[in-house]
């Protein structure tokens, strides 16, 4: 930082640097800033995904006999083309059954189910709820009760009706059971809406760091965080050893089975090679929808699982350091950035030096950890880079990246401002610069205050065509955390536990 | 389950990709360092 800019901005500061409580909020600010220093340690472990993979313990001649199974709640758009895909996916047919359980749909789901049971005989089995409603997990326990009620399925393939999966998919997944001690298996989920809207293109730039960065650092201290929902291969022993059913007192079922399956023994291995394609949310009021629900599910997860964290095992690695840290880094990303915005405003009363030192020390790890994990990311897989490249760049939004900026140059950027406010005929005295160094201070936690309004805003029909610039202003990042937020508010508000769907339109491409 | 006979993977061409992951890193690393020299060496 520039010495002319401090003193610039803080002609006034009137208490020494040093004070106790300065290096106390100072500590708390770099406290604030773990989840990001978490996140460039997972990029790292990226790295080493290079030597420690599963690879050398499989078996590709590993073709155990897999019944897919499908629940089935209003699917009609997606359904006939899933299962046709399904059908005719690279895997000995005769080893491929595929369960759909229909949960009491209203619509046209009962009729496609029947035709694409006849137009497969004996490899398309079709069940129905009655009383459905009662959210996935309860779904699936019905096709499960079938499935493990005679010795045919050695093992189980949890998916969803949209989600399409490569012809070589499922293969690659099952030759990881060759490994006795692997219980589950998952794929990388790719967003595949076509055409691709802005939402669609930001979710599909998120899927590279959260699946293809985050899960191969998970499989390289050996402990996941979250088979994906609509990719979850099970062998049969795992199962059984689960009870036979899915868990159904969360909101993340899947999440459940991922930890249930490593507290159990077995591994849990994340192949980014067998690919799968999937429709995600188009809309702010849709991904809003979604990710509440995993971020509920997930204060529901950990508040179980609270014990496994942390400490180490003889059963599994759940215990690892870096796991656990980035675990609740993500559970708490939102108090971690009040955190770091309320110490950062009380050091700006306290000792405004310090204060301005500390924002640059915040901003300045963001703004590595942003170009580390972003770079990273983008070259992960090119096609997702070609297809979110800007998404990827605005990630934080415009805000952000123009703090990120004048973080790294702050000398140009502090002119460039000046002069714009100056030709705007403002005044570039200290006061104004006060101002706005606070700004970023309370940026840090007022951006999710700012995506939530965003959201809200969607709601409105004059004002909704706003959403998408306003998105790129405010960032994509920001939004998952004010979601995240909401999900503690309903969580201590103690808001019922109901399973909304994802809306699915059949709008997935080849990819 | 149906096993082959010999251990034979196919896993070869997902191995070799899964091994640029290291060069894929250090190209993100060196663009940081790049960064983080130019922050010091001209604006601070």
């Amino acid at each position: 930082m520039s010495l002319e800019l401090v003193m610039a901005v803080s002609p006034d500061t009137a208490s020494a640097p040093g004070t106790a409580l300065a290096w106390m909020l100072s500590g708390l600010v770099l406290l604030g800033a773990l989840p990001l220093l978490s996140s460039a340690v997972g990029f790292l472990l990226v790295m080493a995904h290079a030597r420690h993979t599963h690879y050398d313990k499989v078996d590709a001649a590993n073709l155990p006999r897999v019944a897919v199974l499908v629940p089935a709640w209003n699917e009609a758009p997606v359904l006939e083309h899933s299962v046709d895909r399904m059908m005719a996916m690279d895997y000995p047919p005769e080893r491929l059954r595929l369960v759909v359980v229909d949960d009491a749909s209203t619509d046209h789901t009962p009729e496609l189910l029947h035709a694409a049971s006849e137009r497969h005989t004996g490899r398309v089995v079709p069940l129905r709820r009655e009383q459905g409603g009662q959210g996935k997990a309860h779904t699936l326990n019905h096709g499960l009760e079938v499935i493990l009620g005679d010795d045919w399925a050695q093992a189980v393939l949890v998916t969803d009706a949209d989600v399409i999966f490569r012809p070589d998919a499922v293969a690659k997944m099952t030759r990881h059971l060759a490994d006795l001690g692997v219980g589950a298996v998952t794929a990388f989920v790719r967003e595949a809406s076509e055409p691709p809207n802005w939402m669609n293109r930001y979710i599909g730039f998120e899927y590279a760091s959260a699946q293809l960065a985050a899960r191969r650092a998970q499989n390289v201290v050996g402990a996941q965080a979250c088979l994906a929902g609509g990719a979850q291969l099970l062998s049969r022993e795992n199962l059984e050893a689960l009870g036979g059913r899915i868990d159904t007192t969360t909101l993340a079922e899947d999440t459940v089975t991922t930890l249930l399956t490593q507290v159990g023994g077995r591994a849990v291995v994340f192949d980014p090679s067998a690919e799968c394609l999937a429709e995600e949310p188009n809309t702010v009021t849709g991904l809003w929808k979604q990710r509440l629900r995993w971020s509920r599910g997930n204060l529901q997860v950990t508040r179980r699982f609270a014990g496994v964290f942390f400490r180490p095992s003889r059963d599994h690695h759940l215990g690892n350091v870096w796991f656990g840290v980035q675990w609740y880094c993500t559970l708490l990303l939102p108090a971690f950035m009040v955190l770091a915005s309320a110490s950062l405003v009380t050091l700006w009363l306290v000792d405004r030096s310090t204060a301005l030192l500390m924002v640059q020390a915040y901003w300045g790890i963001s703004a590595l950890v942003f170009l580390f994990s972003t770079t990273f990311a983008l070259l992960l897989d090119g096609r997702i880079a070609r297809r979110s490249f800007w998404q990827a760049v605005t990630f934080p939004g415009l805000i952000s990246l123009s703090i990120l900026v004048w973080v790294v140059a702050p000398g140009p950027v502090g002119e460039l401002v000046g002069r714009g406010v100056e030709a705007l005929g403002g005044s570039w005295d200290s006061q104004t610069r006060h101002w706005l160094v606070l700004g970023v201070y309370v940026w840090i936690s007022a951006c999710m205050v700012a995506a939530w309004a965003v959201y809200r805003l969607e709601r409105v029909p004059v004002l909704r065509r706003l959403v998408p610039a306003l998105t790129v202003l405010v960032g994509y990042g920001p939004l998952l955390c004010a979601v995240t937020f909401a999900a503690y508010v309903a969580e201590l508000r103690g808001a019922a536990s109901t399973w909304e769907k994802t809306e699915k339109t059949g709008k997935v491409g080849a990819g | 389950m149906e096993q082959s006979q010999t251990s034979v993977s196919e896993a070869g061409p997902d191995q070799r990709r899964e091994a640029t992951m290291l060069w894929r890193g250090l190209v993100a690393l060196v663009l940081v360092l790049m960064l983080a020299y130019a922050r010091q060496r001209w604006w601070l």
